[in-house]
């Protein structure tokens, strides 16, 4: 007797597996002794995907598990390409993984009993700023911009940490205010937060707050009026940084013409794009291409190092991936019934969403370079944990919503449907 | 492994690499798809009325396209379950009556009702022959597909026991 059974996504997250298996064990016989380390990296990556994915869906189970596999298929990418690039650097990385997913796992926890997040507008905003300035006075200076802190050996980057705060703090004033007076060191707190950005000279940074806070804006009050007017001012004071900061124009004339000064200003662009180009759309294959010419190819400049080596084909299929992932969040935050937790969700997925965007596009010559990570793949503790958190606050978000009346919590989120035949 | 074996292990590996990470995107993109279409299909009629419960499928055999396994509904006040069309669920088998059976909620209490159906309903294995209290738990089958009853805790404890 058959039964008519709905597929569950293990489907999905055997794939995944798969897909590292065979990244690692290609990579593996890429030495003469088969470089046994690939294959306990290949086995130790897939046994977390499983093992959290059980986590997921048998104690988190409203929390959303596309997320979560989509996760797990950018980040065995980013294991796979690193690896290839430098070993050491994919080991730190699957660490820095463990523990961005225990932090997550620890915030979904969390969230089923912390209440009234919303009313610390002032211990955010505070924290935000000086968590800002720490690298201005104990920093220090990384690939042209001073946001690193040294703590312990590690090299931590604050301002990964404060786009949470950020988000806390705005959605903790949007959540109820909405006239001008009220917004008032809502807006003072976002501007000094971008100054201090630009003056550290992470301009990438400051670009996705500041989208992040126009949508934001936009969101809470649907009011077009302040929109135009941040985005015109956002406008004058990037001409006036255009003409006054020498840093700005470098950036934006090697973006409108890199081939200027190809081996000067313009190399970074100009090898990212030979490197897109000469994998063409299938790839030069894993280990046959020379994505390490590329400069920061482990970090900001992962998507073209993956590029060249696994093809247009996949690099467009990653970001059909951020896509779906930053659609779910969207759609998390519309089923939420809390005003706070839904501005939080739409804040974290736009957040992943602008980063993602700006990363991808100064790679590939769409918009002006600037250095941010690219979501789970750029090698980056920072990063791999702070991108965990915007995630764990979407997720959470949908721990927290309540369900309408008579109708199952399951419900919200969508059915999951016959676990058990 | 000698270095031109290993080129072209690599360069047909590419293939392999692609086609997994399609089947990721359009198993994902498909599972979305169909969450969305059973949440659309669990809320197809309007749920102005109040639920007092779900009946959720627990199995259905093929042939049925109407319903699949995992599909919930809703109690409401009256619910009819039959093979024609303007049924509140829907079973288009041809051993399943025209109007086959209903659940109906009287003094807050939830009753099965058999519309003299050719094939019969049955709760817990038991053919219903009148009006029939169900319970949280209690397992309807009609034709090819067995039904769940599920009552929150929360609206049993106040009104339905």
């Amino acid at each position: 007797m058959t039964y008519r059974v709905r597929s569950r996504a293990w489907d999905i997250l055997i794939t995944i597996i798969a897909f590292n298996l065979a990244g690692f064990i290609l990579l593996a016989f890429r030495s003469s002794p088969i470089d046994d380390q690939a294959l306990y990296i290949a086995v130790f990556t897939s046994a977390v995907y499983a093992i959290s994915y059980i986590i997921v869906i048998s104690f988190f189970k409203q929390c959303d598990e596309y997320i979560m596999l989509l996760i797990f298929a950018l980040s065995s990418i980013g294991f796979i390409m690193l690896y290839r690039l430098d070993a050491q650097t994919a080991i730190r990385q699957v660490q820095w993984f463990v523990l961005g997913i225990s932090v997550f796992f620890t915030m979904m926890i969390l969230s089923r009993y912390m209440r009234g997040l919303d009313r610390y507008f002032h211990i955010y905003a505070v924290a935000s700023v000086v968590l800002l300035l720490l690298p201005m006075i104990i920093g220090t200076i990384r690939g042209g911009a001073k946001n690193w802190i040294e703590v312990g050996g590690y090299t931590v980057q604050p301002s990964e940490f404060v786009k949470l705060l950020f988000i806390l703090a705005t959605a903790s004033i949007l959540k109820e205010k909405r006239s001008m007076k009220e917004l008032l060191p809502l807006m003072v707190f976002a501007a000094i937060c971008m100054v201090i950005l630009i003056l550290e000279n992470d301009l990438g940074a400051m670009a996705i707050y500041f989208a992040v806070f126009v949508i934001m804006l936009y969101v809470a009050t649907s009011n077009i009026i302040y929109v135009l007017g941040s985005l015109i001012l956002a406008g004058a004071v990037g001409y006036v940084a255009y003409l006054a900061l020498g840093h700005v124009r470098i950036r934006v004339e090697a973006w409108l013409n890199p081939w200027a000064d190809a081996t000067g200003r313009g190399y970074q662009i100009v090898q990212s794009l030979i490197a897109i180009g000469s994998g063409g759309w299938l790839g030069s294959g894993l280990g046959l291409g020379q994505p390490y010419i590329i400069p920061a190819a482990k970090t900001d400049f992962i998507f073209a190092a993956i590029a060249e080596e696994f093809g247009i084909l996949i690099a467009v299929a990653i970001i059909a991936m951020y896509f779906i992932l930053i659609y779910r969040g969207m759609k998390i935050a519309l089923s939420s019934n809390d005003p706070f937790n839904a501005l939080i969700a739409i804040g974290a997925a736009a957040m992943l969403g602008f980063q993602t965007f700006v990363i991808i596009g100064g790679v590939i010559k769409l918009i002006p370079l600037t250095g941010v990570t690219l979501p789970f793949v750029s090698y980056g503790g920072s990063s791999m944990v702070a991108s965990f958190m915007l995630v764990g606050v979407i997720q959470s978000t949908v721990i927290q919503t309540k369900p309408s009346d008579g109708v199952y919590p399951e419900k919200i989120t969508g059915e999951r449907y016959s676990e058990s035949y | 492994m000698r270095a031109d074996i290993y080129e072209v292990t690599a360069l047909s590996s590419r293939y392999i690499f692609i086609i997994l990470i399609y089947i990721i995107l359009y198993r994902t993109i498909k599972g979305i798809k169909m969450e969305y279409a059973l949440a659309a299909a669990g809320s197809a009629k309007p749920s102005i009325e109040p639920s007092y419960g779900i009946l959720s499928v627990v199995e259905c055999l093929d042939g049925v396209s109407t319903i699949w396994a995992g599909m919930e509904f809703p109690i409401k006040e009256w619910n009819t379950i039959g093979r024609s069309r303007d049924n509140y669920i829907i079973i288009d088998r041809d051993d399943v009556s025209k109007q086959h059976a209903v659940i109906y909620v009287e003094d807050k209490k939830i009753y099965i009702e058999d519309r003299h159906s050719k094939n019969g309903t049955f709760v817990n294995g038991k053919r219903v022959k009148k009006a029939t209290r169900i319970r949280d738990g209690d397992s309807i089958a009609i034709g090819p597909v067995m039904f769940m009853v599920k009552i929150p805790a929360a609206t049993k404890n106040r009104e339905i026991g």
